[in-house]
């Protein structure tokens, strides 16, 4: 994964089941943190574009995902970040 | 394996070393020191030696200071002073440097032992003995030798471009001294660095700084390594304000260097509950911008108000003429440019971003500056670095059309001169550290205080053209509160809180 780690924000939809949702993500090859307002994921490019059925290549960050059917009544959204980088 | 005016070989300034390890071959049917002899076909039986010859060698060499330290079927090796070997061969033991690839990739004079003489071979650390009547068919050294010197220098190259020296130039101009001079330095407080990873520099070992062993939490890199050298260089920066301070690094980058685990890397230094989160890093936008911040912006920021609610100081870099949220969260403190001339003046860093923030009420980007350089690319401080890493040699070749100069060291030296408003926020971390060590029960804000109230002015000046905003009397959009004077900050905490 070192070449190929990608970093979502998941944002939880009122009354989620967080419990349902993280099993889902590892059922699909990808980690999560917990963050403020939902789930930092992250996993290589291939998991996520299975995970979400989407091509990241046709994205422009800031993106939001499709929410898969399984998720809909935990997730509000997925979000792809815009890239950040050094200020050297 | 060339380097542009760059030799393969060339003599070494380097004493060959006490003891040389070895490898004597015994005569036997056939020998890989004969002229003829280019490859080992056919059965190795014939290049075995003679029990009895081994036997005879062997007690000739430890009667003449060889120390006998494995034998096979084929030879010997030993090990013995330099002298032994010149009584063995009738040549001469001396030094070479030969051009190689070395550690992190990187290619680099080698010392290589080698013995020369009318009758010995060309190739390096070959030999042969000055009697047959040794029974030794041939003599080679251990290769290579790396004695007597330490890659890369813990001191920094020269070079004729005007630029900083960590630490003692950016401590001077900080105003730093002062406080270590009154015994702060910024003792045992932790600062946490999520950025492109922390190589273990012998700068860093020289100076006795404390590093911990880094973090990195992309799945599959390497916590000793830094592709890009980003972390490495800017966190001297750190050390130059704060030198008793410790640092813990988080890698966040790929092995290509990319920052692709920024968000995990900050989520990791809060787990750690540092004092100061420094963050040489962020991302870019329209400015200005077409509406709010999106929603992956919001939910950083929302970490980012997380931290410093937990007691923790949280310092972004500006940007170099990026517009980003992280600057802009309110009570994150803000690190942007000034530039200090060869004559001492300051001025605005044309290099760093400043605005008044779109997104958040009364807020201004930058808080307040550290050292930073000028267009086209701020080559200002000389900072140590992985040797041949992306910023090595990125910042030693021209950058076309901007920029036809270089920054006057080699691509593989562990050196360059680069700094941005990420050296600007390891500084103020630095500046927070002091405080800090002499008052713990310092809060962010009070610290952030402190440094705004007593940061020198900077009154001329614009900082990057894409805001163009000028520096004044007073607060501005250029410098913020102007640039950070660590013994005043010190002064101002020890008698306000």
């Amino acid at each position: 994964m070192a070449n190929d780690y990608i970093e979502l924000f998941l944002k939880w939809a009122p009354g989620a089941n967080q419990a349902d949702v993280e099993s889902w993500l590892k059922q699909h090859q990808l980690s999560s943190a917990k963050m403020i307002e939902g789930l930092l994921l992250s996993g290589t490019k291939a998991a996520i574009e299975n995970a979400f059925s989407v091509s990241l290549d046709n994205l422009q960050p800031p993106a939001e995902l499709p929410v898969p059917s399984e998720l809909k009544p935990h997730v509000a959204s997925i979000t792809l970040p815009k890239p950040r980088s050094y200020y050297p | 394996m060339m380097q542009i005016g760059l030799p393969l070989e060339t003599w070494s300034d380097d004493p060959p070393p006490e003891k040389i390890v070895g490898y004597i071959s015994v005569e036997s049917a056939k020998s890989v020191f004969n002229d003829e002899e280019h490859s080992l076909e056919g059965p190795l039986d014939a290049y075995y030696a003679p029990k009895d010859l081994r036997d005879t060698v062997r007690r000739d060499l430890e009667g003449t200071g060889f120390e006998i330290l494995a034998e096979s079927q084929l030879g010997l090796s030993v090990s013995a002073p330099p002298q032994a070997y010149e009584e063995l061969t009738g040549g001469s033991v001396v030094t070479k440097e030969r051009l190689q690839y070395a550690e992190e990739n990187c290619i680099r004079y080698v010392t290589h032992v080698d013995i020369v003489g009318d009758k010995q071979p060309a190739a390096l650390g070959v030999a042969r003995t000055k009697s047959d009547s040794t029974k030794i068919d041939g003599v080679v050294l251990e290769k290579p030798r790396m004695f007597n010197a330490v890659f890369p220098s813990p001191v920094p190259p020269n070079t004729s471009k005007f630029h900083l020296r960590v630490p003692d130039d950016v401590a001077f101009l900080l105003h730093a001294k002062p406080a270590h001079q009154a015994g702060q330095r910024g003792k045992g407080v932790l600062v946490a660095m999520p950025d492109s990873g922390q190589y273990r520099h012998p700068f860093f070992t020289a100076h006795g700084y404390h590093l911990k062993t880094p973090i990195t939490v992309v799945p599959g890199t390497s916590r000793s390594k830094d592709p890009v050298g980003h972390g490495s260089g800017e966190s001297a920066n750190i050390f130059a304000v704060a030198p008793e301070c410790v640092l813990q690094a988080i890698r966040a980058s790929n092995d290509s260097g990319d920052l692709v685990g920024a968000v995990a890397a900050f989520l990791k230094a809060k787990e750690l509950n540092p004092r100061i989160i420094t963050n040489s890093w962020g991302g870019d936008g329209p400015f200005p911008p077409a509406g709010s911040p999106d929603a992956s912006d919001l939910a950083f920021a929302a970490e980012i108000k997380d931290a410093i609610a937990q007691n923790i100081l949280v310092i972004f870099s500006a940007g170099n003429g990026q517009f980003s949220v992280e600057p802009q969260v309110p009570g994150v403190l803000a690190a942007g440019g000034v530039f200090v001339t060869p004559s001492g003046s300051l001025t605005a860093s044309n290099y760093s971003s400043g605005y008044k923030s779109p997104w958040f009420d009364g807020v201004n980007v930058p808080t307040v500056s550290g050292l930073v350089g000028m267009l086209p690319r701020a080559q200002y401080l000389m900072l140590p670095i992985p040797p041949g890493c992306m910023i090595d040699k990125d910042e030693s070749h021209p950058d076309l059309p901007d920029d036809p100069t270089t920054d006057g060291t080699t691509g593989n030296d562990g050196w360059a001169l680069f700094s941005g408003t990420s050296a600007a926020a390891p500084q103020l971390a630095g500046a927070a550290a002091v405080l800090i060590g002499a008052k713990p029960n310092l809060t962010p804000p009070q610290v952030i205080q402190a440094l705004t109230a007593t940061a020198i002015d900077v009154v001329t000046g614009h900082c990057n053209p894409r805001f163009n905003s000028p520096a004044g009397v007073g607060p501005d959009l250029a410098t913020g509160a102007g640039l950070i004077n660590v013994a005043a900050a010190l002064n101002f905490v020890q008698n306000n809180f």
